[in-house]
């Protein structure tokens, strides 16, 4: 539970950066919700497995 | 909703789909936190488990896991430790804790010849108990055994909301599939109806109801089991707070069940000899009718001149004593047997007694009204119980007595077990098809009935095996009023799940109304799904966890 609250915690604060602050190059906005995103999603799979 | 994320990315809504996953994980995270306190109020009632027992073997103590300890042999139990099997004392004397089976927190005290409890800890002296029962028929067992069993049946709303998911899973991509293929075949615009597509997926997401109403319903059997009430599954739960008949048992059930001798009248035959007989006859019984002639004779039970017991259900004991044949029990048995005897005018529990077939006396016993039975009663009429009923197979005058000074609606004596199941089954019949009815008894006589009804309600004396057994519901101490408890949470935890239902599907057509004419984005879809679904595992936590301190015994009134 611990583990899952750190993930979540993890990709919450990359989602929450990425979403106020503009990066130049924008790709990194990207690379960071795609990283959020994997965190979230692997818990996921983990979880279903 | 995998779907619904990796569409939005292959569109470059990056946000969104993270948002959807984000909070339904922050959901699932709540879910299972909520989980968790609901597993840990059911353990509680588990906190029971034995690690150890000290068997006794060739004069030398050993440490042997319960399992391997066989009954008849002598187990010690120290100070502070927990008692691993049932049994009976045969040294020693000692105050043990049952709060853990029981929810009481008085001590009770155990010496020479009582019977104990697996699951109790011992607080202070030294216990020798010579065992009654193997592990795996132990109460401790059992208890453990229900708990575990009581998840896996569902109620019908939870059955509905997983059979629904299934259909209405496939259906809904399907539908989006035909919401991003069709309209851009017409109009064009591929991205624009694949966005709606997307938000459509999301918005129509189960997620709130398959997530919150089996966590209602599993929150509503933790708070249960807090309250000392164990309830067998989500299905009971949901039976429960449709209860508007209750029907009891009398003995044990509103009454103490511990009978006392009030007079003994034997004819040709001397007193003491007439009880000695009689408590002989019922010495195998646990019935408290024949605890209580054991208890007025107060001397040793000489087994060797007993043989050919036989309790007949619903009419008495036949025995052979002293090589005489002995016949206890009712009017009935009397009559059955062809034995002129005269009808005792006195109230309360006449037994009738026969030696060699021809009438030897009567032997009064009566019984008195639980503390506690009056105001529970009267509490659950004013509140949730429309119609009490008692079943007993004592006499009319004792019954209507009873159930004149407990103000129960309708009364039916002299019934057997099997007169009771019909009587039920009539009830049953007569009862509002959407409410239920629910049976509260405890002793062994009792299981049919528990079985029969729409709820059993066994009042958990935890010994009575086969009642507890036969139960979809336990009361775990022989407080009347945890009924009442019980049905407060039932009320509340289906009033939880419905405000879940309605809310989820409500917020869920709106938007998808609004995605459907363009008018919402996928941040209004979010919103319907997790959002949604964070709101409902919120909402059954503050119903359910959180206030759970507040329904502690006692506290309902």
């Amino acid at each position: 539970m611990k583990r899952d609250i750190i993930k979540i915690i993890i990709a919450l604060i990359l989602f929450v950066i990425s979403l106020t602050i503009s990066f130049n190059p924008a790709w990194i906005n990207t690379v960071m919700y795609v990283i959020s995103y994997i965190i979230v999603r692997i818990r996921n799979c983990n979880k279903s497995h | 909703m995998t779907i619904a994320t990796i569409g939005a990315f292959c569109i470059g809504e990056f946000p969104e789909a993270v948002a959807v996953m984000l909070f339904y994980q922050i959901g699932e995270v709540l879910q299972d936190y909520a989980v968790d306190k609901s597993k840990e109020s059911i353990k509680s009632l588990l906190n029971i488990k034995p690690d150890y027992a000290n068997v006794k073997r060739n004069n030398e103590i050993i440490k042997v896991n319960p399992e391997e300890v066989s009954v008849g042999e002598n187990i010690i139990v120290k100070p502070g430790e927990r008692i691993p099997l049932d049994g009976i004392v045969i040294e020693g004397n000692s105050m043990l804790d049952t709060s853990a089976l029981t929810g009481e927190s008085v001590p009770r005290t155990a010496k020479i010849e009582d019977k104990v409890l697996s699951g109790c800890i011992n607080q202070n002296g030294l216990l020798v108990i010579k065992v009654t029962k193997e592990f795996k028929e132990s109460t401790v067992n059992k208890m453990l055994e229900l708990v575990q069993n009581a998840s896996e049946k569902k109620a019908k709303t939870e059955k509905f909301i997983t059979k629904f998911a299934k259909i209405y899973t496939p259906v809904v991509v399907l539908v989006a599939v035909i919401l991003a293929v069709v309209p851009t075949l017409i109009w064009g615009n591929f991205t624009q109806w694949l966005y709606r597509a997307l938000s459509f997926l999301v918005v129509s997401c189960p997620c709130a109801l398959v997530i919150s109403i089996p966590l209602g319903f599993f929150g509503g059997i933790g708070k249960c089991a807090k309250s000392g009430v164990l309830i067998k599954g989500g299905n009971y739960l949901e039976a429960l707070s449709k209860t508007n008949t209750l029907v009891f048992d009398k003995t044990g059930t509103l009454t103490e069940g511990v009978f006392e001798v009030q007079s003994v009248n034997p004819i040709n035959i001397s007193k003491e000899e007439l009880l000695k007989l009689v408590a002989h006859a019922e010495s195998y019984s646990n019935h408290p009718i024949s605890n209580s002639i054991k208890k007025a004779y107060a001397k040793e039970i000489n087994n060797s001149i007993i043989s050919n017991i036989q309790e007949l259900a619903g009419f008495g004991i036949e025995a052979t004593i002293e090589g005489k044949n002995i016949l206890v029990g009712n009017e009935k048995l009397m009559l059955q047997k062809n034995i002129k005897f005269v009808k005792s005018t006195e109230v309360g529990t006449v037994l009738y007694v026969a030696i060699n077939k021809e009438y030897a006396g009567t032997i009064l016993i009566s019984d008195k009204i639980k503390d506690n039975t009056k105001q529970a009663l009267k509490s659950l009429k004013e509140h949730y119980i429309t119609k009490t009923v008692m079943l007993t197979g004592d006499k009319k005058e004792i019954a209507e007595n009873i159930a004149r000074e407990l103000e129960i609606d309708e009364v039916y004596s002299e019934l057997l077990p099997d007169e009771k199941v019909k009587k039920i089954e009539e009830l049953l019949k007569q009862k509002e098809s959407n409410k239920s009815l629910a049976f509260v008894g405890d002793g062994i006589n009792d299981s049919p009935a528990l079985a029969v009804s729409d709820i059993g309600i066994a009042m958990g004396k935890l010994g009575q095996d086969a009642a507890i057994e036969a139960a979809d519901v336990v009361i775990m101490t022989d407080e009347l009023s945890k009924i009442e408890t019980a049905i407060k949470i039932a009320k509340k935890t289906k009033l939880i799940v419905k405000e879940n239902i309605i809310f989820s599907i409500a917020v869920k057509i709106a938007i998808l109304i609004l995605t459907a004419f363009g008018i919402s984005n996928m941040w209004q879809a979010v919103f319907a799904d997790v959002g949604v679904s964070l709101l409902a595992v919120i909402n059954v936590a503050l119903g359910t966890f959180l206030k759970a301190t507040k329904c502690r015994i006692g506290d309902v009134s």
